[in-house]
Parts: structure tokens; C-alpha cells; sequence
């Protein structure tokens, strides 16, 4: 992550600053475990919300070979997946199934935020409608919005809008 | 030995820390960076979505005025949505005009009670449908298309700017999930 400082010189091309590949790389990292997420919510799940489960795993696994192809476009190797991931909490049951899959949507939203930033135009029209995506399935999981998806240094300030809280173990 | 485990392992959302490091940098530097977001056309544009914010809460004020039995569901929409507006409104834009404040009780949604009042309520702004359905769906119509414009507007500004009108979009996409979809 470097400081930046040859940014904001070219923001109109296609070209991001240094810190785009970084910004995807990061993405592609949270696609992997978005992707290894969804497999254990969907062992944990029933019925239409299994089914949703499992379009959002269908989702991700594309989105995820999208940023590869990215990565390559950018000189980049793209990041392999972990062979394991460590889950922020026990996930025994449905409950802890859904409020897991919120948590990887909202991660996903955060560096996808990340990814406007640092990204030339192509990639952030991209990133956006990730963005969009990550939030809404967000909140089908957990019932409730935040103000601003994505924005971690604002996710503190408030309560979130809907039910449930931030309960969820922030590891 | 618990520990060579964790360490071998990955955390799920071992990314958070990264998007904290990204963040960091991105609010640390100044000069160059900063002076693009705050270009003069990033000011107009900063003003511009403070500014359809701002209407589209004088829509959420229309509709419950018209519609008190959406109290608790609007309600919490609403303050984010002033939220909004408040987050691009600079030092001299964050007095924004009416119902800009964040705290949404200070505001006159309960008295109007009996009757929808098509014309009524607030100044400009299309009628709000007389029947409560068709109300929650032409706000949710609002909401997209707002996060439709901003999702456009956002890549011709500013890093900082277009990340904020980018999370904002979503926050819209969201809002008009929630209306539209969910039954009372």
C-alpha cells in the first residue's frame, strides 16, 4: 500500500493510480473468501435462502474470475486462495449462517469502496455496481442497512438502520 | 500450537485490516490528492448530490406526511438519507437548507394526520400516490434513479468523492430494496 503520490494524475483514463492493483488484489482476496464463505453458509441453510446462497456463491466465483483477468490486465499475478479460512465465529447453525454471509457481503463493500477510489474509470463503474450488489445482499441477509456501505471510518458513528446490530464477532 | 494453526491459516475477512491501511493513506495526504476534491468541479458536484439528497428527504417528509402508518419504516431510511446530504455538505454547505440535520425527530411528520394530502405538505416535489403501496414504490423509483445518477456521476470525480457517492449509491440501491420488496 503505497502513499500514493503519483495519484490523481490521470483519473480519466482507463488507468488508476500505483494503488489499483493493489485495490484489486484486495477485492480478488475478499472474492476468495466470499467464495469459501458462501460454500459453508450453504451448508448450513435451507430452502430459498439456500437458493440465494447459492446464486451469491455463483455470483462471487464469477466476479472472482473477473478480478483474476483484471489482475493479469494490470501486469499483476493474480492472489491464490488461502487453503483454509479461518471463520470470524462459530457457525453452527442458519442464524450464524446468514449473519455470516452479511459480514463477507460487507467486507466486500468495504474494499470494493476501496476499489472506486483507486480505480480509472473502467474499473470503478465496475467496482461501484459491486458495491451495490454487496450492500443489497447485505442487508437480504441481515435485515438492515447501514447509512454507508463500504465506508468503515463511518460505520462507527452510527447505530445501523435496520434490526440487528453489530453483534457479529468483528474479529 | 494454537498458534502455528491461526498463523497458517487465513482469516475470512483478514482484508478489514488492508482496507484500514488503505484508508489511512488515502486521509493522510494532502496537497495534490486533496486539491482535486476540491476542485471547483468537485464542489459543484459535492453541492449537487448534497442538494438531490436534501429533495429526496423533502419526498420521504411528503410521504409520511401523507402516509403516518409508514412511520417506522420510513423512518430509519430517512435519517440516513439526511445523513447523506450532511456528508456532502463542506464546512459552509453543512447548513443545508430544511430538514438537513441529522436527527430526524425534530420534524413534523406525526401532526398531519387524516387524509393524503396530494399537494399538501412541501413545497415542489411530485404528489405522493394516494394509496400507501403505490407511495413506497414511487419512493423506491426515487431511490434508484438517484443512485443511478450518482453511479454515473461518480466517474469523472475525485478518488474520496467517488468512493463517498459510490457507498451513497449503494446506501440508495439498498433503501430502495427495503421499500419495494419487503411487505409491511
Amino acid at each position: 500500500m503505497t502513499a500514493g503520490t503519483a495519484r490523481g494524475s490521470r483519473r480519466d483514463n482507463d488507468d488508476g493510480g500505483p494503488d489499483e492493483l493493489t485495490a484489486v488484489q484486495a477485492a480478488l482476496a475478499a472474492e476468495h473468501a466470499a467464495v469459501y464463505g458462501y460454500g459453508v453458509v450453504g451448508g448450513r441453510i435451507a430452502g430459498d435462502r439456500r437458493t440465494e446462497a447459492q446464486a451469491a456463491y455463483d455470483g462471487h466465483r464469477a466476479r472472482r474470475d473477473a478480478l483474476r483477468r483484471v489482475v493479469r490486465d494490470l501486469g499483476g499475478t493474480p492472489q491464490a486462495a488461502a487453503a483454509a479460512y479461518e471463520l470470524p465465529f462459530p457457525v453452527p447453525d442458519a442464524a450464524a449462517a446468514a449473519r455470516l454471509a452479511a459480514e463477507l457481503e460487507d467486507r466486500l463493500a468495504a474494499v470494493y469502496a476501496d476499489l472506486v477510489r483507486a480505480g480509472g474509470a473502467v474499473r470503478r463503474r465496475e467496482a461501484a455496481a459491486a458495491l451495490r450488489e454487496a450492500a443489497v445482499r447485505s442487508v437480504r441477509w441481515r435485515g438492515g442497512g447501514v447509512a454507508f456501505p463500504g465506508l468503515v471510518e463511518r460505520a462507527a458513528e452510527a447505530a445501523p438502520s435496520g434490526s440487528a446490530s453489530a453483534a457479529a464477532g468483528a474479529l | 500450537m494454537p498458534k502455528v494453526a491461526y498463523a497458517r491459516r487465513r482469516t475470512l475477512l483478514a482484508g478489514a485490516a488492508l482496507g484500514g491501511a488503505a484508508l489511512l493513506t488515502g486521509c493522510s495526504e494532502d496537497s495534490g490528492p486533496d486539491r482535486a476534491e476540491h476542485s471547483s468541479a468537485a464542489e459543484r458536484l459535492r453541492k449537487r448530490s448534497a442538494r438531490d439528497s436534501t429533495t429526496l428527504l423533502a419526498r420521504y417528509d411528503a410521504t409520511l406526511a401523507a402516509h403516518p402508518a409508514l412511520e417506522s419504516r420510513l423512518r430509519p431510511l430517512r435519517s440516513e438519507v439526511a445523513r447523506h446530504a450532511e456528508a456532502f455538505g463542506d464546512e459552509r454547505a453543512a447548513a443545508s437548507p430544511g430538514g438537513g440535520a441529522s436527527d430526524g425527530p425534530a420534524h413534523d411528520a406525526g401532526a398531519p394526520a387524516s387524509g393524503p394530502s396530494p399537494h399538501g405538505a412541501r413545497p415542489s416535489g411530485p404528489p405522493v400516490p394516494e394509496d400507501e403501496r403505490a407511495a413506497r414504490s414511487a419512493l423506491a423509483d426515487a431511490e434508484r434513479r438517484l443512485a443511478d445518477t450518482r453511479a454515473k456521476a461518480l466517474i469523472a470525480a475525485p478518488p474520496e468523492l467517488a468512493r463517498l457517492l459510490a457507498s451513497v449509491a449503494a446506501a440508495g440501491a439498498v433503501h430502495a430494496y427495503l421499500l419495494a420488496e419487503r411487505a409491511g
